[in-house]
């Protein structure tokens, strides 16, 4: 009774709240607001626009993003302590454009090869780590004056490139109009028990050194607080904080033939308790050191093309590197990119019972957390759920504030690395099946696959630890995804654990060969790194059975194991 | 009106309190178990680590540094970096060599296979180890990459071989030279030198800046870092060496109304916090560095001048040491497997570290009134702390006083465990990955009063119809200036030259007239040959100095993220007869649409 009054108090206040924000963005904008920092940031914005208006060529947008952020990273290998470091750093990003909303400096230039974009990281004033108003107005002033001097020349330089260069395909404009948005997170609490941690991963890698097949082994604490601050003309005004956890645990074995084999253990969470406590862990690393002793002995897989099941985990990394990386909206529009999808918006493109989202908006699918969690990105865009695929129909693309044709506005998914410029980029993917079998039914459904192919055997790619893929079109439109634990599946049900494999093809041949899905969700946290540097994103998907996939030996390191046997452990072994 | 927010020191004295040293003697032979771990993996893999029918390795040396390092950076009395707590960790290194001292896996790289005997150890001999002294983790590591190196180490001799095979004439140069095992255990003293001292010492100076809303970008950085190093080869030598380091550096740059860059920097070097000058005296630097830049941006400039030119004080050890004193180290080019990219590599390698000495030994390089000598075993100099100062060497050679150039005329130069044609042994100079200066000493028997000395200046001057002559003071652009300037040649990225920082004219009637945009056009080291006389009072001037790069595929690195090794170069003032002097050209950036934020009332 209690609880339902609080919370039907805290609706009120809620929307009160959302009330007061939403009928007085110019109340906001015009008071100082309370962090000084945005205070700052917002002065300088204003005083350079001002002083902007002057000027023959005046830049007609101006945003300053800046992102704190303290990083504690520990890492122990084989029961020591490796390196403890606690840093904080401020960056700021800029965004500055002269021209016009259908053409500005930052036009892509085609057949450009220079390096402004370096340049101008090379050349950003280091931030003062402080909230001094003053030295922190100085060093946006400074930055502000040097975009703007290149701003003004690679104009000039686009509007030759326009002129000299065949008309472009795609003639939408350099830069979308999106509302002004205000939003504020208070400073998000943190806490990091790092002597602890420093114990707990030493107590975690000691397993390792047991067992001379296993030639490195770490794990890896990575507590990190990030705020960003993000002002711009439009009048937008944000403040979001967040922390974040993530533990990775990785070993390598290397087998008599010099196979080198690599496992990885990710976990991840918004909260320091969330991490895995010392028992979960021990019986993790316990899994990883038989599964690497497993694979050492294991057969090397062969060549094959046939049928396969992809676990979800699996799935998820395939979709992210081979649909996910497809599907942002940039590379519709550059013309060195293969542009898979571009005309196929409103066409089928995977099978009818499979729907794509990414939605940047969930903190957690289940009870996992999804990493490619923000409520805005960072052009300051008001986060939402993206409709990608709907019953096998592409609708969407993953769209930054650069439009393409077709499609006018940002959906929220313009991101970046600190100090790089800003693409569309994924943040969380969700593959969804309107049509599930169990695990088990989707493992008879390959046997019945493997019997009318007549191959020997099917494969079921079990973990994957990431891959890559080539979207564009001077090199072959090809992936490669590098599973870590693979298994033979035989027409009689039998299991057997191969190593040495690789997933290759081409997208749209595999995408046409998915046939079942399963009911087992799993989801894949980590970092993609592109060209707007690595950014955190999730993909989760269901198990799949793919009718024909096709993999290649794993390149291998030609060097032979170790010629002496492990050292003493101790001065006593001796 | 912000200056009440930064605490000031009462006195400078308090800076002393900043460091609460306190000595352990951790290397003591028996109790470290990190030189324990070192030695019974050193001595497992000299006897058992071996291919059947293989060459054994050699010559082994491990290596591990203990490094703890930050950096403190502030601007407008603000901190840009270093808020935090010093960073740790630990570098270990394995330098393996198979074949003999005559021909080695070393001074090779494999255009094949694109690596190298050294270059192999460059790429895969150094590896981040564990903080803990853990006996077996340290064996485990060094076993890892020992049979890393061995392998590599084959290979790469094996392909040396057959490369040598294809080619014939010229003597052997041995590839490493034979030297005396040393056992020399220095102690280490835990530094516990308190940050926030100098994060305030950062933001005060950097505070300076405040008053002076004509510059455009300013900062200071305080740079600390503290090396102990644990060595042992198969010869039988073992040393440990702690060597801290601590540099602060000051700049500041604008524009003139023109827009032509105007900058300026001090940098000063000690072992630790009390080697540093007093606060007043930075602070001091600071306000006057600050005035000279806003000065500059209104001051007069010169066409061209050619003439007499004395560098003063301090500007004379800056000059001598960068220019001068790069040459006096020998560096041995790799052979390779490709002739001609041997040709163009030697060539590529030559033009990024300047010309050499190599081939000038026994001929006049300075006039007969000069001589140098480098001397690691100096410690100190009228108090301040030289910092070339050391007993040992990177290679476990025992260090020693050189003479390089004795009256004019060059003697030898300073090498590492490398050999060159004609200078077979090592002098104890490896420092960083290659052969360097330690202490420069300049002596002049032709040393004049600092009165008469501008008399000098001002004759030569008159003699040449000159109504005026040069002085400089600061030569600028730093340890990397040649280095810098042939690595943009390379990339084409033309750009302004950078100017001197200050250079003025000196009138006959005594007064002085600052410049600006002023550049040295030329200054070859025929024209050290040109000094005509030289000041009574040497100067000492530190500096970082970069090993001739060649040197990375002879030795290898001694560790990842290594910095340059600071030289100490002691000379008096130098007046050359004729340095020629141009007028830096543009096009300049333009100025700043809006004034600085500091500006406003």
């Amino acid at each position: 009774m209690r609880e339902k009054i609080v919370r039907k108090l805290l609706r009120v206040l809620l929307s009160l709240c959302l009330l007061f924000i939403a009928t007085s963005p110019t109340l906001l904008a015009q008071q100082a607001p309370a962090d000084p920092v945005l205070g700052a940031m917002s002065k300088e914005l204003n005083r350079s626009m001002r002083n902007f208006k002057n000027v023959a060529v005046p830049p007609y947008f101006l945003s300053y993003q800046l992102t704190d952020n303290r990083a504690v990273n520990i890492v122990a290998s084989f029961g020591t302590l490796t390196s403890t470091s606690d840093l904080n750093t401020r960056v700021l990003d800029l965004d500055l454009r002269v021209g016009d909303y259908k053409l500005d400096s930052t036009h892509p230039l085609r057949e450009d090869t220079s390096s402004d974009e370096m340049m101008d990281r090379l050349e950003t004033p280091k931030m003062p780590l402080d909230d001094d108003p003053m030295s922190l107005r100085v060093a946006l002033w400074q930055a502000t004056e040097q975009r703007y001097r290149r701003a003004v020349e690679r104009l000039q330089q686009v509007q030759a490139n326009v002129q000299v260069k065949v008309e472009a395909e795609d003639t939408s404009g350099d830069f979308s109009h999106e509302e002004a948005e205000t939003y504020s997170e208070p400073i998000a609490p943190f806490s990091i028990d790092t002597t602890g941690w420093e114990q707990r991963l030493r107590k975690v890698t000691k397993p390792f050194a047991q067992h001379k097949e296993i030639l490195e082994a770490s794990a890896n604490v990575d507590a990190e607080i990030e705020t960003r601050r993000y002002v711009s003309s439009d009048g937008t005004v944000l403040r979001m904080s967040s922390p974040f956890y993530r533990l990775i645990i990785t070993a390598t074995a290397k087998a008599d033939d010099g196979m080198e084999l690599p496992l990885h253990q990710t976990y991840m969470s918004f909260s320091e308790r969330g991490l895995p406590d010392d028992r979960t862990l021990s019986q993790d690393v316990e899994r990883m050191i038989g599964t690497l002793l497993q694979l050492v002995k294991a057969p090397v897989a062969e060549p094959y093309t046939g049928p396969a099941i992809l676990s979800g985990r699996a799935s998820a990394v395939f979709f992210h590197e081979i649909f996910g990386h497809r599907i942002e909206g940039q590379r519709q529009k550059n013309e060195d990119e293969a542009q898979t999808f571009k005309k196929k918006i409103n066409q089928p493109v995977l099978p009818e019972f499979l729907s794509v989202y990414s939605d940047p908006t969930l903190r957690a699918l289940g009870k996992t957390e999804l990493i490619g969690y923000y409520p805005f990105d960072d052009e300051g865009v008001r986060s939402r759920r993206v409709t990608i695929v709907q019953n096998g129909v592409l609708k969407e693309f993953l769209m930054s504030r650069t439009p393409i044709s077709g499609f006018d506005h940002s959906n929220a998914h313009g991101r970046r690395q600190q100090g790089y410029q800003v693409a569309a980029r994924q943040s969380n993917l969700i593959v969804q099946s309107s049509k599930t079998v169990s695990r088990e039914e989707l493992k008879k459904l390959l046997i019945d696959q493997i019997k009318s192919a007549g191959k020997p055997y099917g494969l079921l790619f079990d973990d994957i630890e990431g891959g890559f893929t080539f979207t564009q079109r001077v090199i072959p439109n090809a992936f490669n995804v590098r599973p870590t634990v693979v298994y033979r599946i035989y027409p009689d049900g039998r299991e057997e654990l191969v190593r040495g494999v690789d997933l290759i093809g081409t997208p749209l041949t595999s995408f046409s060969k998915i046939v079942a899905a399963d009911d087992d969700v799993a989801v894949f946290n980590g970092v993609c790194g592109a060209e707007s540097g690595w950014v955190p994103v999730s993909a989760s998907a269901p198990g799949l059975l793919i009718s024909q996939i096709e993999v290649q030996r794993k390149e291998k390191s030609q060097e032979r194991a170790p010629l002496l046997p492990p050292p003493p452990a101790s001065m006593e072994g001796k | 009106m912000q200056f009440g927010r930064f605490k000031r020191f009462r006195s400078g004295s308090l800076l002393g309190v900043a460091l609460l040293a306190v000595t352990a003697l951790l290397a003591q032979t028996h109790d470290d178990i990190a030189l324990r771990a070192m030695k019974d993996e050193l001595a497992r893999s000299m006897t058992q680590l071996q291919l059947p029918q293989m060459d054994k390795p050699y010559f082994l040396a491990y290596r591990i540094q203990d490094i703890e390092q930050q950096e403190i950076s502030a601007t407008l009395g603000s901190l840009t970096s270093g808020d935090g707590t010093a960073f740790r960790n630990r570098m270990i290194s394995v330098e393996l060599r198979v074949g003999d001292y005559t021909v080695d896996n070393s001074n090779f790289f494999s255009m094949q296979r694109l690596r190298g005997g050294s270059a192999g150890m460059f790429m895969g001999g150094v590896e981040q180890g564990s903080v803990d002294d853990d006996y077996g983790q340290i064996r485990r590591q060094l076993w890892i990459v020992s049979d890393r190196q061995y392998k590599r180490a084959l290979e790469d001799l094996s392909a040396k071989r057959a490369a040598l095979k294809m080619r014939n004439g010229g003597e052997p140069v041995p590839d490493f030279s034979k030297e005396i095992p040393v056992t020399l255990v220095q102690a280490r003293t835990i530094l516990i030198s308190s940050s926030t001292q100098l994060q305030s010492l950062a933001k005060d100076l950097s505070a300076v800046f405040r008053s002076a809303p004509e510059i455009e970008r300013s900062s200071v950085t305080i740079t600390r870092r503290d090396v102990f190093t644990r060595y042992v080869n198969s010869e039988g030598t073992t040393f440990t060496r702690w060597e801290p380091l601590i540099k602060l550096e000051v700049s500041a740059r604008t524009q003139a109304g023109d827009g032509l860059p105007i900058s300026n920097s001090f940098t000063v070097y000690g072992r630790t916090v009390p080697d540093l000058p007093p606060k007043e005296t930075l602070l001091a630097h600071a306000q006057r560095l600050s005035s000279l830049i806003v000065k500059l941006r209104s001051a007069a400039t010169l066409d061209r001048y050619n003439g007499p030119v004395l560098f003063e004080g301090s500007a004379a050890g800056e000059l001598f040491l960068q220019q001068f004193g790069t040459k006096l180290a020998a560096s041995r080019a790799p052979m390779s497997d490709n002739p001609q990219f041997e040709v163009f590599f030697n060539q590529m390698l030559e033009r990024l570290g300047g010309s050499s000495f190599q081939e000038k030994l026994g001929a006049r390089v300075l006039p007969a009134f000069l001589s140098v000598r480098d001397d690691p075993q100096e410690t100190a100099f009228k108090g301040a702390t030289l910092l070339g100062a050391s007993s040992i060497d990177d290679d476990g050679v025992k260090t020693r006083a050189t003479v390089l150039v004795d009256h004019g005329t060059l003697k030898t130069l300073l090498t590492s465990r490398t050999p060159v044609r004609g200078l077979l042994q090592s002098s104890g100079s490896r420092r960083g990955f290659g052969a360097v200066a330690s202490n420069l000493f300049v002596e002049s028997q032709k040393a004049m009063s600092d009165g008469d000395l501008h008399k000098e200046l001002l004759g030569l001057a008159k003699d040449r119809g000159l109504d005026y002559a040069i002085i400089v003071r600061h030569v600028g652009s730093g340890s990397a200036a040649s280095f810098m300037d042939i690595a943009k040649q390379m990339a084409n990225q033309g750009g302004a030259a950078d100017s001197l920082p200050e250079v003025f004219k000196l009138y006959p009637d005594g007064h002085e007239e600052a410049l600006r945009g002023v550049h040295i056009g030329e200054l070859p080291a025929e024209a050290f040959k040109e000094i005509v006389a030289t000041g009574e009072t040497p100067v000492l001037y530190n500096d970082e100095i970069i090993p001739r790069i060649s040197s990375i595929f002879s030795g290898g690195i001694t560790s990842a993220g290594e910095t340059l090794p600071v030289a100490s170069c002691i000379a008096p003032s130098l007046l050359f007869e004729e340095v020629s002097l141009a007028k830096t050209q543009g096009p300049f950036p333009a100025l700043p649409v809006s004034p600085s934020p500091l500006a406003e009332k």
